[in-house]
């Protein structure tokens, strides 16, 4: 999406501009078949994930929860999806496990976003040392193994879901950087952020008003797509044993379906639906974020 | 390529993997694991044989002697002992790598021949039935945790079947001369490899077939069409290498992810890999190993990322020119 | 931008790619087409056991779990051996044994046909030399048995063992002999990093071959004197998870497996399972909760609260034992409030007809008031003089116990206990308790068949008071009454006047005591019972087949007669097809899709 030359303009004008901006992408979303699928998929887990209270009682994950119940029963009308190896709910501790991994996915996204864009800001407009430091930093992030690093980090600090978050957020940020970064010589090139230097702005005041509106819609595009495999991450590291039983994630579920011996039981209803649900929300978030990214960049269009 | 060029990729590559090193120490120096553990209550190691162990691990003096000491012996490949097995890094490592880099090597190139083959076809293709179908296919395949396959090959075909083995290396006590055990480890192979492969074919063929759509829009393939060159030829001799191009770079870092695959992969098959080595390492809190372990993968994809620069170098004539 | 100079070298390559695809795909094929065979050299039969352990360390100074054991079981010898069926004594080394008049001094009568593996003779010297160098080095497999003991061989078949108080242990001294010609080379300081990769054997079997994480491979030790085993050879393989291991089993590709996950037991048990037979063996393994009583000798950080019995006590009547034995262990296994100190249940806690740590949140709830922890700000955890009843609960990474965690945490928050769990390794756990640093911790334990070991952890000489050094009583616990009692029975050489104060012992430990005991379970072991017979458990009827006290019951093991040993041929044929299957198949793709891509648009 390009910016009109700056021009002096009256707040109001900004608001005008930006609401049509978003009508836009809106109109041109209800158009994109494959991304407006995958928005959708999005609102229906997201609304599942916020109505959680109301669909299970929290109480059902806990373990004695299915004292009463038969272990690994098959679905059945007193349990939509059956039960797990000590008895509770499938489908609670999905719903609720939606909660898990949406959080996870997207704290993990906030991190990696808004240490991608810095650095991806300060390495494209600030030449000289700095600018190269970040860039070498950036460069041995892109290069290092994420999945061994975010191994080691989560050995170093501990297991729980917001460590995993953050340590997830903290190895996948790289990209996204790089991204920003060459997005923003692009727009330097345009002459108008040398243009308000030249008027006597200071770097910080460019850098926030002129700069980042102009990348904002590629890191909003670039974190819908960081969003699925932040989530993937998890479900990996989960599996290999990180993680929280008594709230679980999907990726936790899997890990539960797996050890429990419920593939070889053939208990479908215990193993495929977290599988199917990390399926379905990385492909949402993959769809609608590359949507936005043709949207925003109309050069891809027709992908 | 020049001289210069190549020169520049490795010097970074060494940088970088100096820097892994370095990071390594201080990352690992955070933990607060007894490094003793595995003795204490045990065998009740004498004064002497602690002080023993302690340097034999290289914790004893200030950090900085730590330093000098951890940089000398990983010059030297010397990663201390394992918490766990007490035997050295280097051994537990050396045994293990084989196995891995054939997975991984098998894997990797399955993968980007699969994956160039349908994303060039695909983009070629753009809107054709072969696109939407592979691409509706290559996006689920993508969105798949690799180890969920592992899960349902374990399930539908090794469990049910019986076809292949659920998992190990090979047969132990098994004849193991010659064909008859190359056979038994290929044998082995087969659903481990066909997991990661399946679990990376997505990210390569959207890959290439985004390569390929930016290469469609070059003027010069508009005009070899309009010279009336036959359509596969214009594919295969014209659009096909050029969008190879870009993607190669991509590939290398995808490596990375191939990588954190094989440790799942090898989880879910019990394949006595680094995968494995890796979550038992986990478990055990075992430093040592999972320093040298994130070691040797760093190092892994800082090599194949070179070969890339290196192989794009070859190919793209302006970087051999330039300057 | 324009590439144009790459056609010739891209050109090259695509003509190729076609070659290299289905190259690919042949040998695709060709990898599908292994065999499943495991026949070893003509006629030999082989014995692979799953397994979900690794070794710890082969080295018997060093080693402590129960897949080293059964290793040691297999390939050391031992003085005397015990009875499968009840642990009773039976020759093995020793041919017989005779007791002076105080009871303090044994001879032992060697065999003189003993040789280890490698030919050198097996004496009565390598028995002097273990139990003395176990006393000054401290090995701590070897020093409950050997601590209070001196030996000497006046003749290679004779063997002289002189206690310094009256020992129940003896004479079956039961701890494993090693060959002094290969332990005489290391030094004290070298041995915990031995690893024991020196393959000489005086057991039934011996080591022929190892791959860490993966398997070890044991053949029949020709030198061994006792009695000869059906089986040639004896693979253990490692496996990551318990299912792959059972998968494997089913798949014929193992005879026999240790571990397998509760919920599949029950349908092998019920025999839904064709060629499979399950034994759930109990010999005494258990688990617990360990609370941190913080015994005034020892060091440590342990919460305030529970160096009150009372607040011990609520926390045992707080647990639904019935429901962890139901959901954990499928059922296999049963509730425990005592130790077992032995394999042998004769010494177990004999629980009176009383209702002792029942589930009872009520009655956890008044002992919790009456020791003064009640809930004054009502945030649903219970406070005193502004300390939090807050409990650190260390969980173990592996084992079964982990799975206990969730529910018992929840067990303790309904009666206002709150807990902070934090997960770690085995060695980590281990080394937190040697500086009782925790609130509560789950491990568990097997005990061997004499009770003295397991009752010795909980003296007050155990308890860890050094760090570096750090001791067996993992509860911090320390009682004077207990001390005394274990010092009597340690002498008692009356066997039933010795099981009466084991008893008390028992008493004062459930009662006032640092565990909560959660139940003893089942080792679930299945076996294919196509391939093989006579399955001989220790103890009889109730015990399992393999990882025993002495793993007696891989030399009893009988192949079935006309039995299809590990036959591959159906499965190679079968495999052979789908090669072709997928050859022929990926080379038509490849060309069909060729040919269409061609017609398409062209």
């Amino acid at each position: 999406m390009s910016i009109e030359a700056v021009q002096v303009s009256p707040r109001q004008m900004t608001w005008l501009r930006r609401r049509r901006a978003l009508l836009r992408v809106w109109r041109e979303l209800r158009h994109d078949r494959s991304g407006f699928t995958g928005l959708l998929l999005l609102v229906f887990f997201g609304v599942v994930a916020a109505a959680a209270p109301l669909i299970a009682d929290r109480s059902e994950l806990l373990a004695a929860a299915g004292r009463n119940n038969p272990d690994l029963a098959a679905p059945s009308a007193k349990f939509l999806l059956g039960t797990d190896d000590i008895g509770r709910s499938v489908l609670s501790q999905l719903v609720w496990g939606s909660r898990v991994s949406l959080f996870i996915g997207l704290l993990a996204t906030v991190v990696a976003v808004v240490i991608g864009s810095t650095v991806g800001l300060i390495s494209g407009y600030v030449k000289g040392r700095v600018g190269s430091l970040l860039l070498a930093i950036d460069d041995f992030f892109l290069v290092v193994p994420f999945l061994p690093l975010a191994i080691v980090l989560a050995v170093i600090l501990g297991r729980s879901p917001v460590t995993l978050a953050l340590v997830i957020g903290f190895t996948s940020w790289a990209g996204s950087a790089r991204l920003v970064r060459a997005q923003v010589l692009s727009l330097s090139e345009r002459g108008y952020v040398e243009r308000a230097r030249a008027l006597g702005a200071n770097s910080r005041h460019v850098i926030l008003r002129h700069v980042l509106p102009g990348v904002a819609p590629l890191i909003i595009a670039n974190a819908t797509l960081i969003v699925p495999g932040a989530i993937l991450t998890e479900s990996t590291l989960s599996f290999l044993g990180f993680g929280d039983r008594l709230s679980p994630s999907w990726g936790k579920l899997l890990d539960g379906a797996q050890s429990s011996g419920s593939i070889t039981l053939n208990a479908w209803w215990y193993y495929l639906p977290p599988g199917i649900c990390i399926i379905t929300v990385v492909l949402a978030f993959t769809l609608f974020g590359r949507a936005l990214e043709r949207i925003f960049d109309p050069r891809l269009a027709g992908r | 390529m020049n001289f210069l060029y190549v020169t520049k990729k490795l010097l970074s590559a060494f940088l970088t993997l100096i820097a892994v090193v370095i990071f390594n120490f201080f990352l690992f120096r955070v933990v607060d694991r007894d490094p003793l553990a595995k003795y204490r209550g045990r065998s009740k190691l004498s004064i002497a044989q602690r002080e023993i162990m302690i340097e034999r691990l290289g914790l004893n003096g200030s950090k900085w002697q730590q330093f000098i000491t951890y940089i000398k012996s990983t010059a030297r490949l010397d990663f201390g002992r394992s918490f766990d097995s007490t035997r050295p890094v280097l051994r537990e490592i050396s045994d293990r790598l084989p196995a891995t880099l054939l997975l991984v090597g098998i894997s990797t190139i399955l993968t980007i021949l699969i994956g160039v083959y349908i994303g060039a076809r695909a983009g070629w293709q753009r809107g054709s039935r072969f696109d939407r179908v592979s691409t509706s296919a290559t996006m689920v395949l993508y969105a798949t945790p690799e180890f969920f396959f592992g899960m349902l090959l374990l399930a539908f075909i090794a469990g049910r079947t019986g076809w292949f083995p659920t998992g190990g290396l090979r047969d132990v006590g098994a004849d193991t001369s010659g064909f008859a055990s190359i056979l038994d480890r290929a044998h082995h192979l087969v659903l481990p490899s066909l997991t990661l492969t399946l679990g990376y074919l997505g990210s390569y063929s959207l890959i290439m077939r985004t390569s390929m759509l930016e290469t469609l829009g070059e003027d010069y393939l508009t005009t070899a069409r309009a010279k009336g060159l036959r359509d596969r030829d214009v594919m295969m001799r014209h659009a096909v290498p050029n969008a190879l191009l870009p993607s190669v770079s991509f590939i290398a870092i995808s490596f990375g992810f191939v990588i954190g695959g094989a440790i799942t992969t090898e989880t879910v098959f019990s394949y006595p890999g680094l995968g494995l080595a890796t979550a038992d390492a986990i478990r055990n809190t075992d430093l040592p190993m999972l320093q040298a372990l994130f070691l040797v993968a760093s190092s892994a994809v800082i090599i194949f990322n070179l070969l890339a620069d290196l192989t794009y170098g070859l190919l793209d004539p302006r970087i051999g020119r330039a300057k | 931008m324009t590439y144009f100079s790459q056609f010739a070298v891209g050109g090259q390559m695509s003509k190729n790619l076609h070659k290299v695809l289905i190259t690919a795909v042949i040998g695709l094929a060709t990898l599908a087409v292994g065999t499943s065979t495991n026949v070893s050299a003509e006629g030999e039969l082989s014995f692979s056991v799953g397994i979900t352990q690794d070794i710890d360390s082969l080295n018997v100074t060093v080693g402590y779990l129960v897949i080293d054991y059964e290793i040691w079981n297999l390939t050391l010898p031992t003085l005397t051996s015990k009875a499968a069926s009840d642990f009773s004594i039976l020759p093995s080394m020793a041919e017989s044994w005779t007791s002076s008049e105080d009871g303090l001094t044994w001879t032992y009568k060697l065999r003189s046909d003993m040789k280890w593996s490698d030919g050198e003779p097996m004496t009565a010297d390598d028995v002097v030399y273990t139990i003395t160098r176990s006393v000054t080095d401290g090995w701590w497999n070897h020093t409950t048995v050997t601590g209070n003991l001196t030996a000497t061989a006046p003749d290679a078949q004779t063997l002289v063992v002189t206690s310094s108080v009256p020992d129940p242990k003896l004479p079956i001294l039961d701890v494993y002999i090693v060959p002094k010609h290969i332990y005489e080379k290391i030094s004290a300081e070298e041995l915990p990093n031995y690893l024991a990769d020196d393959n000489v054997s005086g057991g039934p079997f011996q080591i022929v071959e190892r791959k860490e994480g993966e398997f070890i491979r044991l053949v029949r030790n020709p030198n061994w004197f006792g009695k000869k085993p059906a089986i040639d050879q004896l693979i253990f393989r490692t496996y990551e998870t318990a299912e792959a291991q059972y998968n494997a089993l089913k798949a014929g590709d193992l005879d026999a497996i240790d571990d397998v996950p509760g919920k599949i037991f029950t349908a092998v048990a019920a025999g839904d399972v064709p060629n499979i037979i399950g034994i759930a063996g109990n010999q005494g393994s258990f688990s617990e909760l360990a609370m941190n009583s913080s015994c005034p000798t020892g060091i440590g950080d342990g919460h305030v609260a529970l160096k009150d019995p009372n607040v011990r006590r609520a926390i045992n009547w707080a647990i639904d034992r019935q429901l962890l034995v139901d959901k954990v262990l499928n059922g296999f296994g049963k509730p425990a409030v005592g130790i077992s100190a032995s394999a042998n249940p004769a010494f177990d806690y004999q629980v009176a007809a009383d209702d002792t740590y029942s589930y009872k949140p009520e009655k956890a709830n008044s002992l919790l008031d009456e020791a003064g922890w009640k809930d004054s700000n009502g945030d649903g955890v219970r406070d005193k003089d502004g300390v939090e009843l807050r409990l650190r609960y260390f969980d173990r990474s592996i084992g079964g116990a982990a799975d206990t965690t969730p529910f018992i945490t929840g067990f303790l928050k309904d009666v206002g206990i709150a807990t902070d769990v934090k997960t770690f390794d085995e060695d980590s756990l281990a080394s937190i308790q040697s500086k009782s640093e925790f609130d509560l911790y789950t491990w568990g334990w097997s005990p061997y068949a004499d009770p003295d070991n397991m009752l010795s952890d909980f003296i007050t000489a155990a308890v860890p008071t050094d760090p570096a050094v750090g001791g067996y009583n993992d509860g911090n616990w320390c009682n004077a009454e207990y001390d005394a009692l274990y010092a009597k029975q340690h002498v008692e050489l009356d066997p039933v006047k010795r099981a009466a104060l084991i008893q008390e012992m028992h008493k004062i430990f459930v009662n006032d005591g640092p565990y909560a005991v959660l139940y003893k379970y089942d080792n679930l072991q299945a076996f294919r019972s196509d391939r093989w017979q006579n399955f001989v458990r220790q103890p009889a009827e109730v015990g399992p087949v393999m990882f025993t006290q002495t793993s007696s019951g891989y030399l009893d093991l009988e192949p079935v007669s006309g039995g299809s040993g590990r036959g591959g041929g159906t499965n190679t044929v079968i495999i052979a097809v789908v090669a072709i299957v997928v050859i022929g198949g990926g080379l038509t793709l490849v060309r069909g899709r060729r040919k269409k891509s061609a017609d398409d648009r062209a």
